[in-house]
């Protein structure tokens, strides 16, 4: 169908100019304001650039002229692939980028994974344990993971399970037994909005009418929880789970920080560091990028998972979806 | 003298010889668990639903029938607490039931129809997925051979295009049609009771009538014993050979339908029953008569409202209304019937001046409106609108004097004066100063929509149009509202109405002149005695053969 | 002949009028979040009133020492004390967290207002700046914030507010769209209300009330985020006693010295505590009043 595929290739466009503007936003912000960074960044007293590299860096991205030619040419160097380099270590930011890279996808994806059965866990027994004080205390976890800041939980973690028991290393790098700790403290540290959507979900689909009509059938309690209410419910927080990545990426920053990771956050937060705004830009780009693609993809993907849904509504209207006309009074 | 004697005055129960009723239920008291107390909701509630009929079991909101209905289904919420009491199905004790046992009995021995048929279907399963399941449920069975049963028992409820529709989704069916899965839902377990809860509150009258006639033609195919609960008075009288009366969760009467509608015992089931448009269509003829008379001596013969040619369409594509004339006479009350995508509601608002048209004229009180009206009225003291539902028209956060006193503020009065003015009005509509000072979230509907009616009016307009003023309201409030209506009229006969309403029997009780639209034209229009007693088109035809005829209320 | 109309009959058949009920009841949690949030008041006022000793001064020969009756949460590597230096610093955390909760209010409500009652072009460009916004998570808009001003603690307050304009924005913008596509607005324009008192009188009080409702729970995010940045050293900086700044500094510790980092920690974990639980609190006030 050709209206169908116009509207793919309409969203496609726009999400990519969303990351376009995010990229130019980006960029003004870092280097079009005044307290311009590359000019801090070699005026550094505690870490300066000598002369030589200094004009090198000025020469390379043409900080002599105005911001908007500066603009134009960063832009055209993007487009051919070169993000161009560092402004503390002269390396390439490509480079950089894509070696942390991978260390940071592995731990988001098992951050992923332990925030989607946290949520899941503490989500159902919230809503469905047969005992009030348990449905209680469930409720009360994503107010405490969303009081205590990441950096406090990788911590947490790190003395119980580290230094007190011992299990894990803190120091060396143990292969993939190193990347419990950190995927659970980024896990734990993205689930409760994950969580809290899950409640809100499964509680307004237990008190839909149809769970009346399918008791009045004879389904046992079971069946209607398993089949029917969670799959009602956990659509919204499974669309929450898909825009986490985001999240995942940028909580990487503490996380690496906290548990002495190399990766995409570590080259953040030392770029961060030393103003450095290429790196901080490209990673940007990055993040942006995964988002808008998450995003668009979970958009078109959601008329099949709920099927109320055509292609062409956006998936927020679902829930204030009017009744059926023939229902409505009042034309 | 036998319980069932002493139950049952009008001497229509069961003898002996005949089974053992379908439902008995016998001094049942039920009470909710709320913050650490129980406030019972039901007490003392003992009736009879006789085999192989139909039994209404009717009130008013608040008088407890959900709550019973639940029980009787074993559906009760968790917080319910069983407090006296017991209920037998087919004469078998169901009272102590564990939920176990409940699953024995529901969609085996008892079926249930709810309302709401869009909620009430898991909007991820197909239509026919649902009806399989319920009859697996019962019978086990290859998902193969219930998804064969399911395609039969869709076709007992008459839905055309079976294979298709039993892939489709809820949302891809309309009202009536998902009443029907639901009935063939509720049939799937071979089921000898059926309980019917509202069955066709949300649907229009003519759909409504189609569902009762399958009810009526499964009940004699299949002899089912049906109890039928409804707050529609007349419907429960005209679909029922039994009839159970609640009020605040007693039971105040039973008997037979015709026998208790004809003479009621108690005078809240006399009260109740004179409330009822279809029983008393003549209620207000002296008054009618009355202020035509008034108007013979009045100057003024021109219309207050005249439309001409009016067409529009959203979006220029979809029409909604074409070509429709109309004519208001000062002082009348002129009605708007139609159901649901007739155009009713659009046609009022054009008029109200809240809504742009394509073609034609609109005028009130001979003043022509724009084709696209000011979003800021220019002249509110002309004609102002009521809404169809108070609690989303009001502000929900000043009080609600300060709600009647907002349009005089905005015409230029002093603030101690509106008020003043306001106050008086909201005592002659009924509600006094301590109600006034009330924001409208702790009013009740009916006290809502006075206030409603009480802004509309304090600008002193010509014209009033009532966009279903009275249809989110229980029968009894209606009424009330309608009397309101009418001591209105009487102050001021030139005060000319316009009432949209989907209810024909309110509408014969009260309206002056009528207008009939379907899909947006007019199929019928005149006096309200031509167009009831000699209507010109089929469909109007059809519209009243749907109203429930009840027998009518004596005296 | 009038009749005067006699006030209906005492609702019999009428769902009967809620009940005004006094304040919600109070619970235990209820009393333990104001005591908390009493604390902190008094903390940022006039923290001499809870903690005597100067925050910046060492106690020669007493470092890294744990609690006792003396030093109630011990002292740190420069043998300060620990509970001075957290009172102190809670003028710090709690005062960025205000600014940032202030800014993002004000650029929230003011774009959401913008894009909600105007629409068309102005309502499409504010979406899409919010969308921009949204698609770079919070903790790293801030960071970008502080590569362009600099270090320190009120740049990081300001980074963060800017970061959760978005959110503010998104939220007063559909409340904005939901009231104005209200039949009461409708209403107040039938009767001839102009357009800036339907705006004042109507629109405006009922499409801010949730949003601002949404300030506690906000502003225990801020505190949440601010200490963030802090603690990766964007923040405040030493010898300030921020409180996330305080965890970094006993992290060296975190064997050794263990409450050097716990005690901040808690701290920062109880007060966003008290302030979700605020939020819970407004709610109900809220929903019983209405």
């Amino acid at each position: 169908m050709p209206s169908r595929l116009r509207y793919v290739a309409t969203r496609v466009l726009q999400a990519a100019g969303v990351v376009a503007a995010t990229y130019l936003l980006t960029y003004l912000v870092l280097f079009a304001l005044p307290g311009d960074p590359v000019a801090n960044r070699l005026d550094n007293p505690q870490n300066p650039v000598p002369p030589s590299q200094a004009r090198m860096i000025i020469e390379y991205y043409h900080l002599d002229q105005p911001v908007l030619t500066q603009l134009l040419i960063t832009v055209g160097r993007l487009l051919r692939g070169d993000l161009g380099y560092s402004l503390g270590t002269g390396r390439s930011v490509g480079d950089l980028v894509v070696q942390g890279l991978g260390s940071t996808l592995l731990l988001a994806l098992a951050a992923l994974v332990v925030a989607a059965v946290i949520a899941a866990t503490v989500g159902v027994l919230a809503v469905f344990a047969p005992w009030e004080p348990v449905r209680r205390l469930a409720r009360l976890v994503p107010a405490l993971s969303l009081a205590t800041p990441s950096f406090l939980i990788g911590l947490f973690l790190l003395q119980i399970f580290s230094y007190q028991l011992g299990w894990v290393s803190s120091l060396e790098t143990e292969g993939p037994v190193s990347i419990i700790l950190p995927a659970l403290t980024l896990g734990i540290a993205v689930s409760p909005s994950i969580t809290q959507v899950l409640i809100q979900g499964l509680t307004e689909a237990s008190g839909r009418p149809f769970v009346r009509v399918l008791r009045s059938r004879g389904l046992t309690q079971g069946r209607i929880l398993g089949r029917h209410v969670l799959r009602n419910g956990s659509i919204p927080a499974l669309t929450l789970l898909a825009l986490t990545v985001a999240d995942l990426i940028a909580g990487s920053v503490i996380v690496e920080s906290v548990f002495n990771r190399a990766g995409l956050g570590y080259v953040t937060e030392q770029a961060v560091r030393s103003q450095d705004g290429p790196i901080v830009l490209a990673v940007v780009l990055l993040v942006s990028s995964l988002y808008s693609l998450v995003n668009l993809v979970t958009d078109l993907m959601y008329p099949v998972i709920d099927p109320r849904i055509s292609l062409t509504e956006s998936r927020l209207g679902s829930s204030r979806r009017p009744d059926r006309p023939a229902l409505a009074e009042g034309t | 003298m036998s319980i069932v004697d002493a139950l049952d005055p009008h001497g229509t129960g069961p003898s002996p010889d005949l089974p053992a009723p379908a439902i008995a239920v016998e001094d049942l008291g039920i009470g909710y668990a709320h913050r650490g107390r129980i406030v019972p909701t039901v007490a003392e509630v003992s009736f009879t639903v006789p085999a192989g009929a139909t039994t209404a079991l009717v009130g008013e909101s608040g008088s407890g029938k959900t709550t019973i209905a639940s029980a009787i289904s074993g559906l009760l919420a968790d917080n319910a607490r069983w407090l006296t009491g017991g209920v037998s199905l087919l004469g078998t004790d169901v009272s102590g039931l564990s939920e176990r046992g409940w699953r024995h009995v529901r969609g085996r021995v008892l079926g249930y129809v709810p309302q709401d048929p869009l909620g009430s279907l898991d909007p991820l399963q197909t239509v026919g997925g649902h009806v399989a399941d319920s009859v697996r449920q019962v019978h086990g069975g290859t998902e193969r051979e219930a998804l064969g049963r399911a395609r039969e028992l869709l076709r007992t409820v008459h839905i055309a295009d079976v294979d298709r529709k039993l892939r489709a989704h809820p949302h891809e069916l309309s009202g009536g049609q998902l009443q029907r899965v639901l009935i063939a839902g509720a049939l799937a377990g071979d089921p000898s009771v059926l309980i019917a809860d509202e069955p066709t509150s949300a649907l229009d009258v003519t759909v409504q009538k189609r569902v009762l006639d399958l009810l009526e033609e499964l009940r004699e195919e299949l002899e089912l014993s049906v109890l039928l609960i409804t707050h529609d008075l007349s419907l429960a009288a005209e679909r029922s050979e039994h009839v159970v009366v609640l009020k605040e969760g007693g039971v105040v009467e039973q008997g037979g339908s015709a026998a208790v509608v004809a003479s009621p015992n108690s005078p809240y089931t006399h009260r109740l029953f004179r409330d009822v448009p279809a029983l008393t269509p003549h209620r207000y003829s002296a008054a009618r008569a009355d202020l035509a008379g008034r108007r013979e001596e009045g100057p003024d013969p021109s219309p207050a409202v005249s439309v001409s040619g009016l067409t529009k369409s959203f979006d220029g594509r979809t029409p909604v209304l074409e070509d429709v004339d109309l004519e208001v006479r000062r002082g009348e009350i002129h009605a708007l019937v139609g159901e649901s995508g007739s155009g009713k509601t659009t046609l009022a608002r054009i008029v109200a001046g809240l809504t742009p048209f394509d073609g034609g004229s609109v005028a009130v009180g001979g003043r022509p409106r724009p084709q696209s009206p000011a979003v800021v009225n220019p002249d509110p003291a002309a004609l102002q609108l009521v809404y169809q539902n108070p609690l989303a028209a009001l502000d929900p956060r000043p009080p609600s004097l300060d709600l009647v006193a907002e349009p005089l503020r905005i015409s230029g009065v002093a603030r101690v004066p509106a008020r003043r003015r306001a106050a008086a009005l909201l005592e002659r509509v009924g509600i006094g100063p301590d109600t006034a000072a009330r924001r409208i979230g702790r009013l009740s509907g009916g006290q809502r929509q006075r206030v409603a009616i009480a802004r509309a009016l304090v600008l002193d307009p010509s014209v009033l149009v009532l966009d279903e003023p009275t249809s989110a309201l229980d029968v009894t409030v209606q009424a009330r509202i309608v009397d309101l209506l009418f001591d209105l009229r009487a102050e001021d006969p030139d005060l000319t109405m316009v009432f949209i309403s989907h209810d024909l029997s309110l509408v014969r009780q009260i309206a002056d002149s009528a207008t009939v639209l379907q899909h947006g034209g007019v199929v019928d229009q005149g006096r309200i005695e031509d167009v009831f007693e000699r209507p010109t088109s089929a469909y109007t035809r059809t519209l009243i053969d749907a109203i429930p005829s009840p027998p009518l209320l004596a005296g | 002949m009038t009749t005067t109309l006699a006030p209906p009959a005492p609702a019999a058949s009428e769902p009967a009028a809620r009940r005004r009920s006094a304040l919600p009841a109070l619970g235990p949690g209820d009393v333990a979040a104001a005591l908390v949030i009493l604390l902190l008041v008094i903390a940022v006022i006039a923290p001499s009133l809870l903690a005597r000793a100067d925050p910046l001064s060492a106690i020669g020969g007493e470092a890294l020492s744990g609690p006792s009756t003396a030093h109630w949460l011990g002292t740190d590597y420069l043998g300060r004390d620990v509970y001075t230096r957290i009172v102190h610093g809670t003028r710090t955390s709690l005062g960025a967290s205000a600014v940032a909760v202030a800014v993002g209010l004000a650029g929230g409500l003011a774009l959401g207002i913008l894009s909600g009652y105007l629409g068309g072009w102005v309502d499409a460009a504010v979406s899409r700046l919010i969308d921009i916004l949204l698609s770079v998570p919070g903790l790293l808009l801030s960071m970008v914030i502080i590569v362009a001003l600099g270090f320190g603690a009120v740049n990081a307050a300001i980074a963060v507010g800017i970061s959760s304009i978005a959110s503010f924005a998104r939220v007063t913008r559909s409340e904005v769209l939901t009231v104005r596509a209200s039949s009461y607005v409708e209403a107040a324009q039938h009767q001839g209300s102009p357009r800036w008192r339907t705006l004042l009188r109507h629109i405006l009080p009922n499409a801010v009330g949730p949003v601002v409702s949404l300030i506690p729970l906000q502003f225990g995010g801020s505190i949440v985020w601010i200490s963030s940045l802090s603690f990766l050293g964007f923040g405040a900086v030493p010898p300030h006693p921020e409180w996330g700044l305080l965890v970094a500094e006993g992290r060296q510790y975190l064997l050794s010295a263990p409450w050097l980092l716990l005690a901040p920690g808690a701290v920062i974990v109880i007060t966003v505590l008290s302030a979700s639980h605020l939020q819970g609190v407004v709610g109900r006030v809220r929903r019983t009043s209405a």
